[in-house]
């Protein structure tokens, strides 16, 4: 079960057309999309990447194995950045 | 209270008197900066004795030589000088400041006291200070955010002549207060370049406020002195060769905002959360638009294009 977490120093502000992602330890803003940005809010609530997959794809209707694939992707990038963490088997 | 002891940008300023403050809204619940007037060699020779001071800002003359120069010491606090307009040392937690102020008439050394070191301050105490002016146009306070030379001093003044009441030059403090977005107007000093002068009758130019100096562009001391209010409309102001579009709503208003920070070297987590839950507020509660303007449009009529725009707010 993949586990997704957001560091303590990594907060995020919602706006009409985009998400800003800071790391307070790097001082670095971070832009993300409306969809990234509701993927963010969803960690905060769940950190079951599976849960989220599932909250995504009932809200968009997008098919649940797609909605995983373009999750893991984002995750992957998320990671790099710095902005989450993750535990758990791929 | 000293002559010329009084606000800007959100903070008071008490002990020796400092050039071109606000005097009028003296209050008690604002953080309190004490200000003490020293030989410049004393501050040097404060600043001498540290060994592990950083330099956070710099600019240069085309020479190389330094002009202006911004530094950091985890102690002593945060030391700004520039080359003829004096130098400051701010406590750490911006409790203090002890001031050289350079020599020449009192107008000089509002410039580096209005450009970085009232919003250092500022921002020290809680207020994030943006890069913009402001007016109140229509009984409403519009601030024009937009970089160095962009001509936002040069539409503010067009707007005071049209009518608008002067509020801040280039740099404008702003604080979350019950959830609304307070302004905090700045130093009572604005800069106009000398061919927007030139296109105004000596009416018109006397409605800017008193002459204060020539320096890059003539200097004035704005009529009033204006009150904090909330904040009703933030443009930003942007030029482009094809330019001369409508005023637009701002699409990526997060990333816009955060971009016309003033002083961008104070990067503590605290003050770069403080900026985020700012640039929200704004973003929640302010009316947020761009304005597209030709390279050569004139900010005349710049100004009239916001003063129609502020009549539909």
């Amino acid at each position: 079960m993949l586990r997704v977490r957001i560091p303590d120093q990594v907060v995020f502000r919602t706006f009409v057309s985009e998400t800003v992602v800071l790391n307070l330890t790097t001082g670095r803003y971070h832009g993300l999309n409306t969809t990234a940005g509701r993927i963010m809010e969803l960690f905060r609530q769940s950190d079951d990447a599976g849960t989220v997959a599932d909250r995504l794809s009932a809200e968009t209707g997008q098919p649940l194995e797609v909605v995983e694939q373009d999750l893991s992707q984002l995750c992957r990038d998320l990671v790099e950045r710095g902005l989450i963490e993750v535990d758990g088997g791929g | 209270m000293a002559e010329g002891s009084g606000v800007a940008m959100g903070v008071r300023y008490a002990g020796d008197g400092l050039p071109g403050l606000v005097t009028n809204q003296l209050r008690d619940d604002l953080p309190r900066v004490q200000v003490s007037r020293v030989a410049q060699v004393e501050l040097d020779e404060r600043w001498a004795g540290t060994s592990q001071s950083r330099t956070l800002f710099e600019i240069q003359f085309s020479s190389g030589k330094p002009f202006l120069r911004i530094e950091a010491h985890d102690a002593l606090g945060y030391r700004v000088w520039a080359h003829g307009f004096g130098l400051h040392l701010v406590a750490a937690g911006g409790t203090a400041l002890a001031c050289a102020l350079p020599e020449g008439p009192p107008w000089v050394a509002r410039r580096l006291l209005a450009s970085q070191v009232f919003p250092l301050i500022a921002a020290l105490h809680g207020r994030e200070p943006l890069h913009a002016s402001a007016t109140v146009v229509e009984g409403r306070l519009v601030a024009l955010a937009a970089p160095s030379g962009t001509g936002k001093s040069s539409t503010a003044c067009h707007l005071i002549v049209q009518g608008a009441a002067f509020f801040a030059d280039d740099v404008l403090a702003l604080e979350i207060d019950a959830g609304r977005v307070l302004a905090h107007p700045g130093p009572r000093m604005t800069n106009v370049a000398d061919r927007e002068l030139a296109r105004l009758t000596a009416e018109q130019a006397a409605r800017l406020g008193r002459p204060l100096g020539t320096g890059t562009g003539r200097y004035l001391e704005p009529h009033g002195h204006p009150e904090p209010r909330a904040l009703d409309a933030l443009l930003i102001l942007e030029r482009t060769p094809g330019g001369r579009a409508g005023v637009e709503p701002l699409s990526n208003a997060g990333a816009s905002l955060l971009s016309h920070a003033a002083i961008p070297y104070l990067d503590r987590p605290e003050r770069l959360l403080h900026q985020l839950d700012i640039a929200a507020a704004l973003a929640a509660n302010v009316t947020l638009a761009r304005i597209t303007v030709g390279a050569d449009e004139d900010a005349q009529r710049v100004a009239r294009r916001i003063g129609a725009w502020a009549q539909t707010l």
